[in-house]
């Protein structure tokens, strides 16, 4: 199994007043192509400020992260967001679509920083609309779907772009069970017929148990079972 | 009530920047106001102090239906108080033109002499500190003075029956002390001294004996004062039939109507004598100026209200579940509104007191501000009450009349159904800003134009100096001028600055049509004035012989409208007697007037002993010693008199005098405009990035680069002042096509002014937007989101 990415003593902190506190301290992981990961721990146990720096979101202060060979720590800002766009998808609990825009036009947003071009952009969309059962609802704002049809549709923005990995933070927080079942059935689908790499951060043993492997995160680092 | 304001002052702070952005937007336009307001306040007051200002008029002299003399001959008034039971009054007023006053061996310049019939004081309300009205001038020989000039003079002593001696060499007894003549009047006089000491210049043996007879000059002012109820309309015909009549019955052979206009004194100022309102249109075109741009200021504030109305709502909600009602909820609004607009004021008072130097400078006026004073609580009083209107009350109304549950449920995504209405006013902001703009750019380039303009001469390098004494001595002046080698020319033209103040009617040439009664400008030179000015002679050559009164030259456009056919040669008369005159050669059209006009035909006669302005040009270095050369002739002929000359280089400055000021407040009034329009945006700019941290958050997530933030938060502003670009040029281009019309020779207002134009703006706006979207492009996305 060819390797994803990688960190090496991956390490954040934030200054108070006088001393450090530590979000992540000394995380070192490996993760292979077409995995789909959990990361578990309790609250402000550094889960989703691991999520963002994987993702690409937020920095790191010490350490090495190499993603698909390539040194994300020595990168330009510029450089990062270019393999930010290209590779990753994100999915948050609060599925965060843009309220002034329709469901289609929310999945087509990515797509325009793709540079892609508008027919081809519309039949990309249609496709994903179609592939997760919503063309019903290609006109509607996000204020007028349910929280699970929400998430759907922040899955398919997430997938439009064909992402090597997807990184979800809480995807099933805000929805009730079986909402919950149902969008774990699909990670472990795209996981098991498309290959997606996946890596989750969840509260729930029983959504961690879809994936293939758990990382259990307390007081910003790893714990070995 | 205090709680109120507590509360008002603790929204202001934690509202910072918007509060400042609307303190400083509301102080500068309402200063900006306020200046507007002084200035148009002083130019409407012109002339209004005089008890009788409704019944005194301004005799003007018809010429021809566009040609106008603001003066009329002496005896006129004479015989029409005589005639006309309607006139209650008159006086005459002319320029008595003396350089200095000489009193204890000392000599007083740069006093202004008025020459007055004694009715003076009784018709106009000027007023005598010490005198006797109803004997003003005890003989011929009185004269009253100014305050302010008896002091200088006199100091401490009494002035009353001293005597003092005019540069013309006759003393004047004191026979009374004014009080200085008010700015604000067109009449405008140092000292004044008897009308009929103009009766000295009458030696005998011309052709009129005393000024009172003396049908053939134009050079006095006559003012009437009416009967309450009388009709100046008919007055004025009257006059000219009298006159008409008059000028038959002394056998003259004339066979002219005389026509005559009577001028309201109150509308001298702001008014032509042909009824066009000139100075008027500035008045309205400034006040409509100040209204704009307060009104951008309220639009400024408005906006920022209604914007962050969402914010305030859920406040005003808690408010109204509370128990609170409309009114005093309105109340509430209504006076942290007055809080701020209290804040901005006290910075006016400031600025206006701090710019009124820098204005008056500009404006060329003796502008004064005191805030105690009834007339500026008036100005001040009203544009509070208007700004407090126009700012308050919408936003007010729009925050009382919340429904409390749909502004808790207000997504924080700035979702706002007022959005419409908000870009409307920006696009009426900048609509305003963008008519100034065009305004200035036109303006200005028009001004360059007539800069620029070939006046079919060249100015370059000329000094004139008026001849007084000299004249009569020209051939030993140009002599001895000539000998300095840095001089390459010498001659004499009888107005300064090339320009023709002098007009006569009754010429007669052969095949003269008789309906064709042509009004001529004259002038009076000698033979080198056409090589020293570059002028051409396109036909015939200059007289012969040494200037003489038998010959004359014509420009181009007299021998056009006379249609003349052989004008080389051709025989005219110039006062329709059988003196005739030959017409040797045609000089190439030149601007002998302001370019507001249209090139008039022109006699040019060559004297001996011609009157006017010398004319010296030099070969562009050594001016120093040339000015020197004059000065010492000058000591020579005139040492009685102050020496002054004068570069035909800066004849544009002084000319164009009120256009360059007009220009000048124009464009001061844009930028001030501009920058509140900008002020007010980046006020909607920095709320639309806040109220959208969380999408621009989602968008970076999703892909997207500062730029594509930067676009999307950009793009939605540009858009609107495209609107408003494609509003402002279609208006501006009525407005300055208008304007222009004024000008004989205007520049065509053609696509780069508006190129430019938009450009500035759309510069202007890109600045003021981008540095508040860059700020948010660049926010971490991962603290955007999780603000939620």
């Amino acid at each position: 199994m060819n390797t994803l990415l990688e960190t090496k003593h991956l390490t954040k902190w934030v200054n108070s007043g006088s001393g450090r506190i530590f979000l992540l301290r000394d995380i070192n992981l490996t993760i292979g192509q077409g995995e789909f990961i959990s990361i578990m721990g309790p609250s402000g146990s550094g889960k989703s400020t691991l999520l963002n720096i994987l993702g690409m979101l937020d920095e790191f202060n010490e350490g090495e992260y190499n993603f698909f060979g390539r040194e994300v720590h020595s990168m330009k800002e510029k450089h990062r967001s270019e393999l930010h766009k290209e590779n990753i998808g994100f999915i948050f609990q609060a599925y965060h679509l843009i309220d002034e825009l329709t469901v289609q036009e929310n999945i087509e947003t990515p797509l325009m920083y793709h540079n892609m071009k508008s027919s081809e952009r519309k039949a990309t969309v249609a496709d994903m609309l179609d592939r997760f059962n919503i063309v019903g609802k290609k006109d509607l704002f996000p204020a007028q779907l349910s929280g699970g049809q929400q998430q759907l549709v922040g899955i398919a923005r997430a997938l439009v772009v064909k992402p090597k990995l997807l990184l979800a933070d809480e995807p099933t927080g805000n929805l009730n069970s079986k909402q919950g079942e149902e969008i774990m059935e699909i990670f472990s689908k795209l996981n098991r017929e498309e290959g997606v790499t996946i890596i989750q951060v969840t509260h729930s043993e029983k959504n961690a148990a879809y994936g293939n492997r758990i990382i259990h995160l307390l007081d910003g680092m790893t714990q070995n079972y | 009530m205090f709680y109120n304001l507590k509360i008002a002052i603790r929204n202001l702070r934690s509202n910072g920047l918007y509060s400042i952005i609307n303190i400083i937007g509301l102080a500068v336009s309402v200063t900006v106001c306020i200046l507007i307001a002084l200035w148009v306040k002083d130019e409407l007051s012109f002339d209004k102090f005089h008890e009788n200002e409704k019944n005194i008029y301004l005799v003007g002299t018809k010429q021809t239906d566009d040609i106008y003399w603001a003066t009329t001959p002496a005896p006129m008034s004479i015989f029409a108080k005589a005639e006309m039971p309607e006139i209650k009054d008159y006086c005459r007023i002319a320029w008595y033109d003396n350089s200095y006053v000489e009193y204890n061996n000392k000599k007083f310049y740069g006093n202004d002499f008025g020459a007055v019939d004694s009715s003076f004081f009784r018709i106009f309300d000027f007023q005598l500190l010490e005198g006797n009205i109803q004997e003003l001038f005890k003989d011929a020989q009185s004269i009253i003075i100014s305050e302010t000039k008896a002091k200088a003079i006199f100091g401490e002593e009494d002035p009353m029956g001293k005597l003092i001696r005019l540069s013309n060499d006759i003393s004047f007894q004191v026979t009374g002390i004014m009080k200085d003549m008010p700015k604000n009047s067109s009449i405008r006089y140092d000292m004044l001294v008897p009308f009929e000491v103009l009766n000295k210049t009458y030696g005998g043996n011309g052709f009129w004996k005393r000024i009172d007879d003396d049908w053939g000059n134009y050079s006095y002012r006559t003012c009437l004062l009416l009967q309450p109820n009388a009709d100046h309309q008919s007055v004025s015909s009257k006059l000219g039939e009298m006159v008409t009549r008059l000028r038959q019955e002394q056998g003259s052979g004339m066979r002219m109507t005389f026509r005559f206009s009577l001028q309201p004194l109150a509308k001298l100022h702001l008014y032509s004598l042909d009824g066009k309102p000139a100075g008027l249109e500035k008045v309205y075109l400034f006040s409509i100026i100040a209204v704009l741009i307060i009104l951008i200021a309220c639009i400024n504030y408005v906006n920022l209200v209604t914007a962050r109305s969402s914010k305030r709502g859920k406040e005003i909600a808690i408010r109204k579940i509370s128990g609170a009602k409309l009114p005093g909820l309105f109340r509430q609004l209504m006076e942290e509104t007055a809080l701020l607009l209290f804040a901005s004021l006290a910075i006016t008072i400031a600025l206006v007191y701090l710019l009124l130097p820098f204005y008056n400078e500009l404006s060329g006026k003796e502008m004064s501000f005191n805030i105690f004073d009834p007339s500026s609580l008036l100005i001040f009083g009203a544009t509070t009450l208007c700004v407090l209107c126009l700012t308050g009350i919408y936003p007010a109304i729009l925050l009382g009349s919340f429904k409390p549950m749909e502004a808790f449920g207000r997504s924080s995504t700035g979702k706002n159904k007022h959005i419409y209405f908000r870009k409307a006013l920006v696009v009426l902001q900048f609509t305003c800003s963008i008519i100034l703009i065009l305004g200035t750019i036109v303006i200005g380039k028009q001004l360059d134009y007539l800069q620029k303009k070939n006046l079919g001469y060249s100015k370059e390098n000329i000094i004139t100096v008026p001849q007084m004494k000299m004249q009569g001595h020209y051939d030993a002046v140009r002599d001895e001028l000539l000998k300095n080698k840095n001089v390459s020319g010498v001659s004499v033209f009888s107005f300064d600055n090339m320009t023709v103040g002098s007009s006569r009617m009754g010429v007669s040439w052969p095949g003269k049509d008789e309906n064709n009664d042509l009004v001529f400008h004259c002038a009076w030179s000698r033979f080198e004035m056409p090589e020293l000015m570059n002028i051409p002679i396109v036909e015939g050559k200059l007289p012969p012989g040494t200037p003489g009164e038998n010959y004359v030259m014509l420009n181009e456009e007299a021998v056009k409208q006379m249609k003349l056919e052989n004008p080389v040669g051709a025989k005219i008369s110039l006062n329709s007697d059988n003196n005739y005159v030959e017409v040797t050669g045609i000089l190439k059209d030149f601007n002998f007037a302001k370019l507001n006009e249209n090139i008039k035909p022109l006699i040019i006669s060559f004297t001996d002993n011609s009157w006017g302005y010398l004319y010296v040009k030099t070969t562009g270095e050594g001016t120093q010693s040339v000015i020197a050369s004059l000065e010492k002739l000058w000591k020579q002929y005139n040492p009685d008199y102050e020496f002054n000359y004068n570069f035909m280089d800066d004849f544009f400055e002084k000319t164009y005098r009120t256009d360059i000021q007009t220009e000048r407040l124009l464009s001061v009034f844009s930028i001030v405009a501009i920058f509140i329009s900008c002020l007010g945006l980046f006020g909607l700019v920095t709320y639309t990035a806040e109220t959208k941290t969380k999408e621009i958050g989602i968008r970076k997530v999703l892909g997207a680069s500062v730029s594509n933030i930067v676009n999307m938060l950009s793009k939605e502003f540009l858009i609107l002042v495209g609107i408003a670009m494609l509003i402002a040029f279609p208006l501006a281009y009525f407005w300055l096509d208008k304007m222009l019309q004024d000008y004989a020779y205007r520049i065509s207002i053609t696509w780069p002014v508006f190129a430019l134009a938009g450009m500035i703006t759309l510069a202007l706006t890109l600045l003021t937007v981008s540095w508040q979207a860059i700020k948010a492009a660049t926010a971490n996305p991962v603290k955007s989101i999780k603000t939620e």
